[in-house]
């Protein structure tokens, strides 16, 4: 072997090594949502589905922790899907949506219409558990443009080691753990919580300054409009049954805007006596989400509406979608039994939330 | 071999200049990027609730005060040092928190006098930072005598010309801290002190 193919063959093999180690280092080092803040995990869990959605859910919290996809499948026979993360602002629902749109196509979109009250982003953090989970595509590219903050870099979004390389001395045992593979968290993009903290008074609202949402959130919430229509997808808007955070004010803006886009808006608000819902036993923080409780009869009252109003497919009919449904009833009930017993047993959630937090 | 220790060289170099190469991207939130401390549903949409809490040591000297009854309620300083001293005036307040859609960390709201003042409180660390002072009815006022009632006129005398106005608010600015009086008729209607995080 002459001197300049050894050569050559050497700067490869350590080329090689040097790519993997940093990629070891990147898997390592990234966050990894499994234990206590778990939301930065639901936007990859989606591309994990094996069962066709003909429902697709998109929002901030007001959406992932109010609304049970798997109730819905089991009143009604339902395929639903949640794609939201904390605080996820409404540009990136629409590209969630275009992101979801290249692997299929829903009867009905629902989109929560809470975070159109913000017209910027307003942390790093967040835009990291929402876009950091997203597959890459034009679509991503797009997202993270729309959505990074200012000393934020598009390089670190695709190689998040330059984010996270300070992690070193603070890695928990679940990051090695999860190097390779991380577990599913939430049920189908739902994040079940089923301690009770009762409702008992909300604290005196600052005043409305400016009752016009942002020109940058409208156009976001014009172009999911505009999207649904040119797919023939039915689009719903919704706010959770939960004043809290939000105005009469915007509220008339949302239902002026979907008059004028020919779209539906419901407010659950005004079904709650209907839902049957009850906040001294239906939320789990007092009143800002709901928990597992409050979020099934919200799903089981939004299931009967779509099922009542719209041709939708009985997934329970159809045996291989059935079977995987089983699969997941069977980790939700888990789960429900889980949290039950350790509220019974430590008077609350301790592996789950943010007692979780390692 | 001399050439591929050079290459070796280049690729170490290549890896700590990657490892390095991040000064410029911003700073974690804390010390985790789980962690994150933000008020769930915006309570406070103008001035956002929930921003990530850089305390400004200054605060303290700078800023505007509210104070009740001796007690000098300041936005932008720790809460937790006047929970006692403001209970012992004002009596116990109905207290009111919210954890972040995703994170730890309390953001608090203490509501005092049946609703005459409340405070808010975003978390940073073992602190909790006061991020506003809502003044409510015309039992409180401002240091410089602005209660709920007062005139635009009354404003502009005890505080001069504002930082900024419009039509149905007048703010002015001091230190990292703004104070914005709401107008209905004319007259304040609520009065809000702000931390500028």
């Amino acid at each position: 072997m002459n001197k300049t193919l050894k050569t050559v063959l050497t700067a490869g093999v350590l080329t090689v090594i040097s790519i993997g180690a940093l990629w070891f280092a990147q898997r390592l080092l990234m966050p990894k949502y499994q234990r206590g803040v778990i939301e930065g995990s639901f936007t990859e869990e989606y591309y994990k589905e094996k069962v066709p959605h003909e429902v697709l859910i998109f929002g901030d919290c007001d959406a992932y922790e109010n609304f049970s996809p798997i109730k819905m499948y089991e009143d009604c026979g339902i395929s639903a899907y949640i794609r939201g993360s904390g605080e996820q602002y409404i540009w990136q629902s629409y590209y969630l949506l275009e992101d979801a749109l290249r692997i299929e196509t829903p009867e009905i979109v629902v989109v929560s219409v809470h975070s159109v009250q913000f017209n910027e982003p307003r942390f790093e953090s967040y835009n990291r558990m929402t876009l950091d989970g997203m597959q890459w595509s034009p679509v991503k590219v797009d997202a993270i443009n729309a959505s990074m903050m200012e000393g934020e870099t598009f390089l670190s979004y695709v190689f998040p080691i330059l984010r996270y390389h300070e992690r070193w001395s603070e890695l928990t045992p679940t990051d090695w753990q999860c190097i390779f593979s991380k577990e599913i968290t939430s049920h189908n993009g739902y994040y079940m919580r089923c301690d009770v903290k009762p409702y008992v008074g909300y604290p005196i609202q600052q005043p409305l300054l400016d009752t016009e949402f942002g020109d940058n959130a409208m156009y976001y919430l014009q172009k999911i409009v505009d999207l649904c229509e040119s797919k023939g997808i039915t689009l719903i808007l919704v706010r959770a049954p939960l004043e809290y955070g939000w105005y009469p004010e915007w509220d008339e803006n949302i239902q002026e805007f979907a008059d004028a886009n020919g779209v539906t808006y419901l407010n659950f608000n005004d079904y709650k006596d209907e839902m049957d819902l009850d906040l001294n036993t239906d939320t789990y923080d007092a009143g800002i989400h709901l928990n597992i409780f409050g979020a099934e009869k919200l799903s089981s009252f939004f299931g009967e509406y779509l099922v009542s109003n719209y041709d939708l497919t009985d997934y329970r009919e159809v045996s291989e979608v059935a079977e995987v449904y089983a699969e997941k009833i069977e980790f939700y009930d888990f789960m429900k039994e889980d949290q039950l017993s350790e509220i019974e047993q430590y008077g609350e959630l301790v592996n789950y939330g943010a007692n979780a937090i390692e | 071999m001399k050439n591929s220790k050079v290459i070796a060289a280049l690729l170490a170099a290549g890896m700590m200049f990657t490892l390095a190469a991040c000064s410029n991207e911003a700073a974690p939130v804390s010390s985790d990027v789980n962690v994150i401390s933000t008020e769930a549903q915006g309570n406070n949409p103008q001035q956002g609730a929930g921003v990530e809490v850089t305390v400004d040591p200054n605060a303290a000297s700078t800023n505007f005060a509210f104070t009740y009854e001796g007690v000098d309620v300041i936005v932008g300083t720790d809460m937790n040092s006047l929970v006692d001293s403001l209970a012992a005036v004002a009596g116990e307040p109905q207290y009111f928190e919210a954890a972040s859609c995703a994170g730890d960390g309390m953001s608090k709201t203490y509501t005092y006098k049946g609703g005459s003042f409340s405070i808010s409180t975003n978390p940073s660390g073992n602190s909790d930072i006061i991020s506003s002072i809502m003044l409510n009815d015309d039992t409180v006022s401002t240091a410089e005598g602005i209660c709920i009632g007062s005139s635009a006129d009354d404003i502009t005398a005890a505080y001069g010309e504002a930082s900024n106005s419009t039509e149905t608010t007048i703010t002015y600015e001091k230190g990292s801290s703004s104070i914005v009086f709401v107008l209905q008729d004319g007259k304040v209607n609520n009065i809000i002190y702000n931390a500028q995080f």
